[in-house]
């Protein structure tokens, strides 16, 4: 049998190699050998999709790898979740996402949600073409700390305001921080519609949501 | 100078009043006349009205019209949305079948089946192609002898997005390699029948495929799986219809520049993210360059003295392309700006742009 290093060893092996049927295998034989499945997700499946962003960042891998290496590891994530301890949602902190209304364009903005889920926060995906007054209504129902907007049109961009000046509408501009990105979208039209933070790229969005919300 | 006699004087080396100017328009032309943007994807008429009453208006140094990567995509059987507000966009792609779930998170059997089934498109005969020609017919009598006019043939890459969807053709690329080539085949053929309808009314080609972009694909996929069909229909076009083609790639660009040299290019327009002196001097002696405005920032936000400044740095730096420059948006202008910007950046290229 092996050791629990080295079956962790081959979840974040399989998620860098994009190789599911071998996540598979060893989120299995990892469960059957008695392993906390948290220890699995965080040191296994995560610490690869961890080394996955790196290496987008460094350029040697692009969006085809990093959506495999997602893939991988959510294979691995269904096997492994079942057996978690029972936390409460509460304890986490939770983001709305979505690429605002008029655009369906959402491979950005599923990477983020991808990258932001890999980094422990709780998000809640409300796709694409998504009417503004559901960003506001799903962050006050969910209690959100955090509302992300995308869109790669420039006709859509001025949708992003209008969801700042509703959540300030409905007093909740105060607790929920806003980050925006997206192709025609930067620093100084963050700045210019009073978002909280632009990110570039779904690596940089993951270290912008935890400088917003004081995260380590 | 009419801008054929411009474009005339330009290649045989003779005097020219200024550097050309060619702002991308997109939909932002049916905001400028009125057409529905249906009307100006589907009837000849209004979409040649729509082509002249711009280029009256501005001037500008080229036309182009589909069918575009949109017309091939629905000529092949795939299917656009057209909304009354805003842009259209690709619907369910057609080949989905074996695939699961929206993102195509989950998917992972290849599902092409249907391409069995699928035949290049024959621009002689297809409906949705015969659209375009018609376009072509009117443009060709009314505007043949004073402006140079592209079809678009939009990106083979970008086609095979809409077909099957990015996310999932992005997998394929890993996945189920054979399958994309199959693919890319197809659609290269349809794009040449294209260049073929080009050809008949002495048009060139235009190209543009940002989905082949490496913010989504790597140089090593973009060397497998777009550079051989490009170089296919570049050359093709050019055989065919003794132009060279306009191509414009979004993006950041720099690790495909190595390919993007080697096509057979009228110019190659670039992003406004990219720095235009560093393409001036690493691709400026292969190949002609076009850029690079910010069309949001500057066309559309910015004002007449920012416009002319932006005009006049992007001159003064392409200005020293050794095979050319012309003045372009780093992408399309958007549909909601105001129609008096692009007046001020042809005002600004007329004042600017002389030819030293």
């Amino acid at each position: 049998m092996s050791s629990k290093e080295e079956l962790l060893k081959r979840l974040s092996d399989g998620v860098v190699d994009m190789e599911e049927d071998d996540v598979a295998e060893a989120a299995k034989e990892y469960l059957e050998a008695g392993y906390p499945a948290f220890d699995g997700i965080m040191e296994g499946l995560v610490d690869g999709m961890n080394r996955a962003s790196q290496l987008y960042e460094e350029e040697e891998y692009f969006v085809t790898d990093v959506l495999l290496c997602s893939d991988a590891m959510y294979v691995g994530l269904d096997i492994l979740r079942p057996y978690l301890p029972e936390v409460s949602s509460d304890d986490k902190i939770t983001g709305v996402i979505g690429v605002v209304e008029g655009d369906t364009h959402d491979i950005g903005k599923n990477l983020v949600r991808i990258m932001l889920e890999t980094a422990g926060f709780h998000m809640i995906d409300l796709g694409r073409d998504v009417p503004l007054a559901k960003f506001v209504e799903t962050a006050k129902e969910e209690n959100a700390d955090f509302v992300c907007m995308s869109t790669l049109m420039t006709t859509t961009m001025g949708g992003m305001e209008t969801v700042i000046r509703l959540l300030e509408e409905e007093g909740l501009r105060d607790k929920v921080k806003v980050m925006i990105g997206g192709g025609p979208i930067s620093q100084k039209y963050a700045d210019k519609i009073g978002a909280d933070g632009y990110s570039q790229n779904a690596v940089e969005a993951v270290k912008l949501a935890k400088r917003l919300l004081n995260v380590a | 100078m009419s801008p054929l006699e411009r474009r005339e004087a330009v290649r045989e080396g003779r005097p020219y009043d200024r550097i050309p100017c060619v702002p991308f328009m997109g939909e932002f032309k049916c905001a400028l006349t009125g057409i529905r943007v249906w009307d100006f994807w589907h009837d000849p008429q209004k979409m040649a009205d729509t082509e002249i009453a711009a280029f009256n208006r501005y001037g500008y140094d080229r036309i182009v019209i589909g069918p575009n990567t949109r017309g091939i995509t629905e000529a092949l059987g795939g299917r656009f949305v057209y909304p009354e507000k805003g842009l259209p966009y690709a619907d369910r792609p057609l080949l989905w079948e074996g695939a699961t779930g929206d993102t195509g998170a989950s998917a992972k059997a290849c599902g092409y089946g249907r391409l069995n089934e699928m035949e290049p498109v024959d621009a002689k005969k297809n409906d949705r192609i015969r659209t375009f020609a018609r376009a072509a017919e009117i443009l060709a009598a009314e505007a043949g002898g004073i402006v140079p006019v592209e079809i678009s043939i939009g990106g083979p890459f970008t086609i095979a997005s809409n077909l099957r969807g990015v996310e999932l053709l992005l997998r394929d690329c890993r996945k189920c390699p054979g399958e994309v080539h199959r693919l890319m085949r197809l659609i290269t053929e349809s794009q040449k029948s294209c260049i073929d309808m080009a050809a008949e009314y002495g048009f060139g080609i235009a190209m543009a495929d940002p989905v082949a972009n490496p913010a989504l694909i790597g140089p090593k996929m973009y060397e497998r799986f777009v550079y051989p069909y490009t170089r296919e229909l570049t050359d093709y076009a050019l055989l065919k219809t003794k132009e060279r083609v306009s191509l414009h790639m979004c993006g950041k660009t720099y690790s495909i520049w190595k390919y993007l040299c080697q096509y057979e290019l009228n110019e190659l327009s670039l992003d406004n993210i990219i720095d235009l002196g560093r393409a001036v001097s690493e691709l400026g002696d292969r190949i002609p360059i076009a850029g690079n405005v910010d069309p949001v920032e500057v066309v559309m936000n910015g004002s007449r003295e920012e416009i002319e400044r932006a005009v006049e740095s992007c001159i003064e730096t392409g200005r020293n392309a050794k095979r050319g420059f012309v003045l372009a948006t780093g992408c399309d202008v958007p549909e909601s700006t105001n129609p008096v910007k692009i007046d001020w950046m042809m005002e600004a290229v007329r004042k600017r742009g002389n030819v030293r």
